[in-house]
């Protein structure tokens, strides 16, 4: 929890470090989108703390995957909007909802933005069951789920892990995952990733900063 | 099982010297229904009896909104213990779910999160946990009903020493603590003991 804390912490003071020189437009810190990249770690290690690394990079296509109606999902269908990208699975009753419930407050304070959940959990989260699934959520977040294979090229691109974890629990198995929500800008641009327990008001604050550099 | 409970519970409060509750310090735990006046209506119905339990109290329940039956809920609350005996949760019952389970989402050695089933979650003496997202909570496994915001439930828990309490658990659509508290990430960690030193006269250390 600590290390959380921490992650939590370093963040706040990375924003307000950016904060600080606001009077010419603030790059927001971008994490590596790529394993690797030889200066940078995945965006889930280093105990989740973004890594500044200067300009922004393209964020990887997420190839393969597809939509609860069954048609191939695009990563640029999203340009134009600021998205959020989160990797989970729908089974998951508590790290996953939090996380999108955060999500949802973003929605809230910052229209038109969007956010991909990406499943981790292909066996369970088929597109039927992402379709009976999202028909409760906003219709800005996009579900997408594919063959393990593709999921896990998608993964690995943006530095995901998740592991299947068998349980004796009524519930069935568990995935565990790194639980990090990574933002691209509207650009199509990989800018920053948010550990878990990232409160939406910084996120927003992060939107309306993006909005402000142009 | 009741009357173990309860003689055990009765015991503490007599070694504690605490007069406070006289029905709960009964010895005989037959000769009258205390525990359908200490238990399960003492929580959250009629928060005047809460010194009828000086042992545990809890607070803050709220549960997310879980539309699809098919998905498992969680519910989240606080569990403070007023005694000096360790105790915890050792299980939970609703009538909203076929099973219900206790289980801890806690971040690895490898980065990510991972939920585990756990036998009982702590609550030590003069100390208290919170069960929060990303930390314990209560997993409402084959619901019965859709839990749809601004309804509620029943949730009975049930501790290692203190006797089960039956509380009403609202249904939330997002955390409580989204906006309240911006700067606070969830932390299911027990709360230090001398955190409570101030306001329950408890000055052991």
């Amino acid at each position: 929890m600590h290390i959380r804390s921490l992650a939590t912490t370093a963040l706040i003071m990375a924003l307000g470090a950016a904060a600080v020189t606001a009077t010419e437009p603030t790059v927001i810190p971008a994490v590596s989108p790529s394993p690797d990249t030889p200066s940078g770690a995945p965006a889930a290690d280093a105990a989740n703390v973004p890594t500044p690394l200067g300009s922004p990079v393209p964020a990887p296509p997420l190839e393969g995957l597809v939509r609860p109606d069954g048609s191939v999902f695009d990563l640029a269908d999203l340009r134009g909007h600021d998205v959020l990208v989160y990797f989970g699975y729908t089974h998951c009753p508590d790290v996953c909802p939090q996380t999108l419930a955060e999500v949802y407050d973003v929605f809230a304070a910052r229209p038109g933005t969007r956010a991909l959940f990406v499943t981790v959990d292909p066996e369970r989260d088929t597109p039927e069951f992402l379709a009976e699934w999202t028909a409760y959520l906003p219709d800005d977040l996009v579900a997408v789920t594919g063959s393990p294979s593709a999921i896990r090229r998608a993964a690995d691109a943006y530095g995901v892990r998740y592991a299947r974890v068998d349980s004796t629990s009524s519930a069935g198995y568990a995935m565990s995952h790194t639980a990090d929500l990574y933002l691209i800008d509207a650009e199509g641009r990989y800018r920053l990733a948010y550990p878990f327990g990232t409160p939406a008001a910084e996120i927003v604050a992060d939107l309306e900063q993006l909005d402000d550099a142009g | 099982m009741t009357r173990t409970l309860f003689l055990s519970a009765g015991s503490l409060v007599l070694a504690l010297g605490l007069a406070v509750a006289p029905a709960v310090a009964q010895t005989d735990a037959s000769s009258s229904d205390p525990p359908a006046s200490a238990g399960p209506a003492a929580a959250s119905t009629t928060p005047h009896m809460a010194s009828m339990t000086p042992g545990l109290t809890v607070s803050g329940a709220w549960a997310r909104q879980s539309p699809m039956v098919d998905l498992a809920g969680a519910a989240y609350l606080v569990v403070h213990n007023g005694s000096d005996t360790d105790d915890a949760i050792v299980a939970a019952d609703s009538p909203v779910a076929e099973a219900v389970e206790l289980h801890l989402s806690s971040m690895n050695d490898e980065g990510m999160m991972s939920m585990n089933q756990v036998a009982e979650i702590p609550v030590p003496a003069h100390g208290e946990v919170s069960l929060e997202p990303g930390g314990y909570h209560i997993m409402l496994i084959g619901l019965t009903e859709p839990l749809l915001a601004d309804d509620s439930f029943e949730l009975t828990l049930e501790f290692g020493a203190a006797q089960p309490q039956t509380i009403t658990v609202p249904v939330l659509a997002s955390s409580p603590m989204d906006m309240a508290h911006p700067s606070m990430g969830p932390d299911p960690s027990i709360a230090a003991a001398d955190e409570l030193a101030g306001d329950g006269g408890a000055n052991d250390d």
